[in-house]
């Protein structure tokens, strides 16, 4: 326990104070600050398939369309709020001879509202699952139906005529609330409130995992049918889980949009879903602490790869994914902890 | 005589609407006309009649066609005199149904009426947009405007059945193609419990085999050889699938038999590997031409089209599919795997090498992908990631059909391929994809382990 | 307690089950023996509403088991303990016991969840009773087979049931494990209805309290106590293979 609350310090010390202050002292420049803060981002989203699959034992392969609903949820906000004096819709529906905002737009002309119907839309696609879990279909079958369930709503995002924007997406946005999101100032307020949500996301995650809650979700994935036969509706269990699991997700997509400025359907294609898995499997699974690990070492090898070689990094990424599952079942953290109490028996052995 | 005419209704022609208002000024003067340079109008006008009175068959055909776009009385002259002195059988049909369409637009109302009958039953692509013009046509004879309305309304029927029986046959060529995917998708799941997400790639690999084999006739081996490239690819990519799925069954598979989450992000993993290199070596983009034995197709009176390709595509799954079908039921080696698959312990116990079996049985899974992929370069072009556009519907099939059920394999191939084409045909491709999404949850909740289930005790978890 | 009348389970052709009536009685310990394939797991599966039969019909103190759910019938009380354990590998000991324990199961009262003292009681209590006290803190999954089979059967324990299901408990056990086990549900049969199946008949003759009933094809051979059903000879028929035996006799039937 004590050794965790270090970690826990160390982390917030690097992410919370001294990345800020080498922004400060000119030593770390803005853009890669933001940079870190995408990949905060990421590891939000980590944490729900974390809880989804390194806990419950449910693997997702339509997470990054979560992900996505909280970009593209406060995207339509700032496409209405940035739009030019007078003009009534965004350039893609004008394009499209609409003239007026579609009604489901509607919602989203608030930052209250924007925030409140993407978690609404995120929990009734997530309660989607519920239909699945009752079923009892359950492992690979549920991964291959929400991949498919991946592919067809990407699809659905990338048409013209839904107004979301087709393929490009959304963009061109400047002020979020009267902040110029250009601003270096505001950049890293933004970079500072990503490290706060991850932290509180974290924190929340770890309650969760060490309520009862949490146990029954370790208790699906080791044993199914003995929750069952001990009085537990398992599937609810799983419709909750999928949707916390989706929501966290969400808030993380929320706090990317203003940093990369722009959110397209290749964020959420099933690509995109599966990469979510490597960062946890990299990690290390049923651990909050790997999700967050590898999220960011996936994250920095690409920034890594694809400003050196760029032609390298699928192969760097598929072999990933082999050594993963091959060599790292418990991730990289995994790894970490086998090697520290290997030392340590060596040291008593010296003694 | 009929030069005679004909060469009067060509002065006619030239001075109703081509010859510039200079000349007709300075009379009917033939020397004179001749002597004016030809504009290019006149001198396709010339060649037109030179075809007409063409000795070959076939020159008057196309000088008939290009005549039944015209709207005018002089035409009208032209074709009847024409349709008199014509002799060749197919000739004279053309030079009637040429007529018939002048007619429709500068005939008497009777002749308007013959003609909308007439058109009634040519193929829909011709008589529709002639009679929707025609209805068009402002002051029209009352009987006329009601029988065209009448036969337009009776092709567009005709249409939507035409076109839904292509789409049935469409579907059932893509729920081909599903079926050859899913087969071996469905036989590994089964025996070793591995979902392979590189199972696409194999089928990848197939159609660059394909593609590579017809690169390597079009330099060694004279043009006529060129036909024979394709169906010799159909064994070898066979054979090339078969053996990468060997290598990836040695190296990487056979530490996760019976782990199928692991498994999924392995084999996920090297379709990435194997998509980056394939576009590395191919680049973006390749298409593989279909031999020519294959191009065209059956075509029948009312005007349905079943392509030779897609033909060859269903006749190959269902030869393939029987083929599996007599392995697994008639040979040793599929006894083998059915025992593997059905008790693993068991079958080791009596002495049969699982792991012989499972290499064997991968083998042949990625094999059967490598034929889809060859099929495919007849339909579509080859792209590294062609895999992928495959792969989620494959997937789908198989979890449909109920898992290691060959049987059910090919019913919900077949029934996802149809169904897929009918949704597209009625909505967008894209909102088909959703439905057919839909459909396939809603079935799962009805029957959860697919078309076709185990029964008996079900094993604890 | 427990009636099942006329209960048939078929797969396919195959007719696992048809017992015309069962009866268990309140705080009784029962035994079920017969050879294998005789469609004794079948039965608890079918009580536990694992299975769905053909017909029938199963009361539980006058409720209708049968088309029920699991969850319906775990709430009324029934427990069951599998033949293989079924227990939370990857959790303590004490979360096992801790979601075994009986109170509201939904998810919301799960994630706010706080141990009340009178379940801490209980829960030590039962910890104590199968001999894991001392383990409490050791991941369920490196126990031993046998401390694996207490444990699950703590688990269910803990729900507080009405009537115990229990397969082979002493499967895979070393005698004196096996012992202890025999002792435990004798002292279970004294608090709950328990119907055990099992193989072995000297920890058959360990427990058997009162009745035995003896399933043979799907079907209740004979019942009695543990002296009578050894004695009878359609039973050793069974066993041995006699060619008068029932099962013959069965077969011809």
């Amino acid at each position: 326990m004590k050794k965790d609350t270090i970690t826990y310090g160390i982390f917030l010390l690097i992410f919370l104070v001294l990345m800020p202050l080498g922004n400060m002292c000119g030593l770390i420049e803005t853009n890669t600050l933001s940079l870190w803060g995408r990949y905060l981002c990421f590891a939000i989203a980590a944490l729900g398939v974390d809880l989804i699959w390194g806990y419950t034992g449910i693997m997702t392969m339509c997470h990054a369309f979560f992900f996505c609903m909280g970009a593209y949820g406060l995207g339509m906000y700032l496409t209405i709020t940035n739009l030019p004096a007078g003009q009534m819709v965004p350039d893609f529906m004008s394009w499209n001879a609409v003239t007026s905002l579609p009604l489901f737009w509607r919602p989203f002309s608030t930052l209250a509202g924007a925030i409140i119907t993407s978690a609404l839309v995120t929990v009734l696609l997530g309660m989607v699952s519920y239909f699945i879990f009752r079923r009892r279909i359950k492992g690979v079958f549920f991964a291959i139906i929400t991949q498919a369930m991946a592919l067809a709503l990407f699809l659905l995002f990338s048409r013209n005529e839904t107004m979301l924007g087709g393929t490009n997406g959304l963009t061109n946005f400047r002020y979020l609330c009267g902040l110029d999101l250009y601003d270096p100032q505001v950049k890293v307020g933004i970079y500072i409130a990503t490290v706060v949500v991850l932290a509180l996301m974290f924190a929340l995650s770890s309650a969760i995992v060490r309520s009862k809650f949490g146990r029954v979700l370790v208790g699906i994935r080791d044993s199914e049918s003995r929750l069952r036969f001990t009085g537990y509706n398992v599937s609810h269990y799983q419709t909750a889980v999928f949707v916390i699991g989706a929501l966290i997700a969400m808030v993380g997509g929320m706090l990317y949009l203003p940093q990369t400025g722009i959110v397209t359907p290749n964020r959420m294609d099933v690509t995109a879903s599966v990469e979510m898995l490597i960062w946890v499997a990299l990690g290390g699974r049923g651990n909050l602490k790997g999700a967050v690990v590898g999220a960011l070492v996936v994250n920095l090898l690409y920034n890594l790869f694809t400003s050196l070689i760029p032609e390298a990094w699928p192969y760097m990424l598929g072999l990933m994914y082999v050594v993963t599952v091959l060599y790292l079942k418990r991730g990289l953290l995994g790894l970490f902890s086998d090697m520290l109490s290997r030392i340590k028996k060596k040291k008593v052995c010296c003694k | 005589m009929r030069a005679v005419l004909t060469s009067l209704v060509f002065l006619m022609l030239c001075l109703l609407d081509i010859v510039p208002a200079a000349a007709q000024t300075s009379g009917a003067d033939t020397t004179q006309v001749a002597a004016v340079p030809l504009t290019r109008a006149q001198k396709r006008e010339l060649a037109l009649m030179n075809n007409l009175h063409s000795q070959q068959a076939d020159v008057r055909i196309s000088a008939y066609r290009t005549l039944s776009a015209r709207r005018d009385s002089a035409t009208l002259a032209l074709l009847s005199e024409a349709l008199v002195s014509e002799q060749d059988a197919a000739a004279k049909e053309v030079a009637d149904m040429a007529l018939q369409k002048v007619l429709l637009f500068v005939g008497t109302s009777g002749q308007q009426y013959d003609a909308i009958q007439k058109l009634g039953e040519l193929p829909i692509g011709e008589g529709l947009p002639l009679l929707q013009e025609y209805v068009g046509v402002p002051a029209l004879d009352p009987g006329c405007e009601v029988a065209a309305r009448n036969a337009i309304k009776a092709l567009e029927h005709k249409q939507k059945n035409i076109d839904g029986i292509q789409n049935i046959f469409s579907g059932l060529s893509l729920g081909s193609i599903l079926i050859l995917v899913a087969l071996g998708l469905s036989i590994i799941y089964g025996l070793a419990h591995i979902i392979n997400m590189a199972h696409g790639e194999f089928m990848m690999i197939g159609a660059y085999t394909t593609y590579c084999m017809q690169l390597l006739f079009q330099e060694f081996l004279p043009a006529s050889w060129f036909d024979a490239a394709w169906f010799l690819s159909l064994p070898i990519s066979f054979a090339v699938s078969a053996l990468f799925g060997l290598a990836i069954e040695r190296l990487v598979i056979r530490h996760l038999y019976s782990r199928p989450l692991e498994s999924l992000l392995a084999t996920w993993g090297i379709s990435l590997i194997l998509i980056q290199l394939a576009r590395t070596i191919f680049g973006d983009l390749t298409t593989v031409k279909s031999p020519l034995c294959l191009s065209g197709g059956i075509t029948f009176d009312n005007g349905i089209v079943l392509p030779y390709n897609r033909l060859f595509i269903m006749a190959l799954t269902a030869i393939v599919f029987l083929g599996v079908m007599l392995v697994f039921q008639k040979t040793r080696l599929g006894m083998k795997i059915r025992a593997v698959t059905q008790n693993r312990n068991m079958a080791a116990c009596v002495g049969i090498s699982t792991k012989r079996i499972d290499m064997l049985t991968f083998a042949i899974g990625s094999g059967l992908a490598g034929l889809a992929g060859c099929a495919i370069t007849l339909i579509g072009n080859v792209v590294p990631d062609m895999g992928q556009t495959y792969i989620v519907d494959s997937f789908i099939v198989v979890v449909t059909g109920g898992v290691g059920k060959l049987f059910g394999c090919v019913v919900s191939g077949l029934g996802i391929g149809i169904l897929s084409k009918i949704f597209e045909s009625m909505f967008e491709a894209v909102y088909g994809k959703v439905l057919i999404l839909l459909f396939v949850i809603i079935f799962l909740q009805k029957r959860p382990q697919g078309l076709f289930r185990d029964k008996g005790r079900v094993a604890e978890d | 307690m427990l009636q099942v009348k006329n209960l048939l389970v078929s797969f396919g052709e195959l007719i696992a089950l048809f017992v015309q009536r069962f009866e268990v009685a309140d705080k009784e310990l029962r035994v079920v023996i017969g050879p294998n394939g005789a469609g004794k797991s079948t039965l608890m599966d079918v009580l536990c509403g694992k299975t769905q039969p053909n017909s029938g019909s199963a009361l539980f103190n006058g409720v209708e088991l049968i088309g029920k759910s699991e969850l319906e019938i775990a709430e009324l009380g029934v427990g069951r303990k599998f033949q293989k354990p079924s227990i939370f590998d990857g959790l303590t000991v004490y979360d096992n016991l801790l979601l075994g324990l009986r109170c509201k199961k939904d998810v919301f009262h799960s994630m706010f969840f706080r141990l009340s003292p009178m379940q801490r009681d209980k829960l030590m209590f039962t910890a104590e009773r199968v001999g894991l006290k001392d383990h409490l803190n050791v991941k369920a999954g490196a126990l031993s087979h046998g401390q694996k089979q207490w444990l699950e059967i703590a688990i269910v324990l803990l729900q507080d049931p009405k009537l115990l299901l229990i397969d082979e408990p002493a499967a895979g056990m070393s005698d004196s494990e096996t012992k202890k086990t025999g002792d435990l549900l004798i002292e279970l049969g004294k608090e709950h209805s328990v119907i055990v199946i099992e193989h072995d008949m000297h920890f058959v003759e360990q427990i058997a309290q009162e009745k035995v009933s003896v399933l043979v094809r799907g079907s209740i051979l004979t019942e009695g106590t543990f002296q009578q059903v050894k004695n009878d000879p359609d039973v050793i028929g069974c066993y041995l293979g006699s060619p008068d035996s029932a099962q013959m006799r069965n077969m011809r039937v």
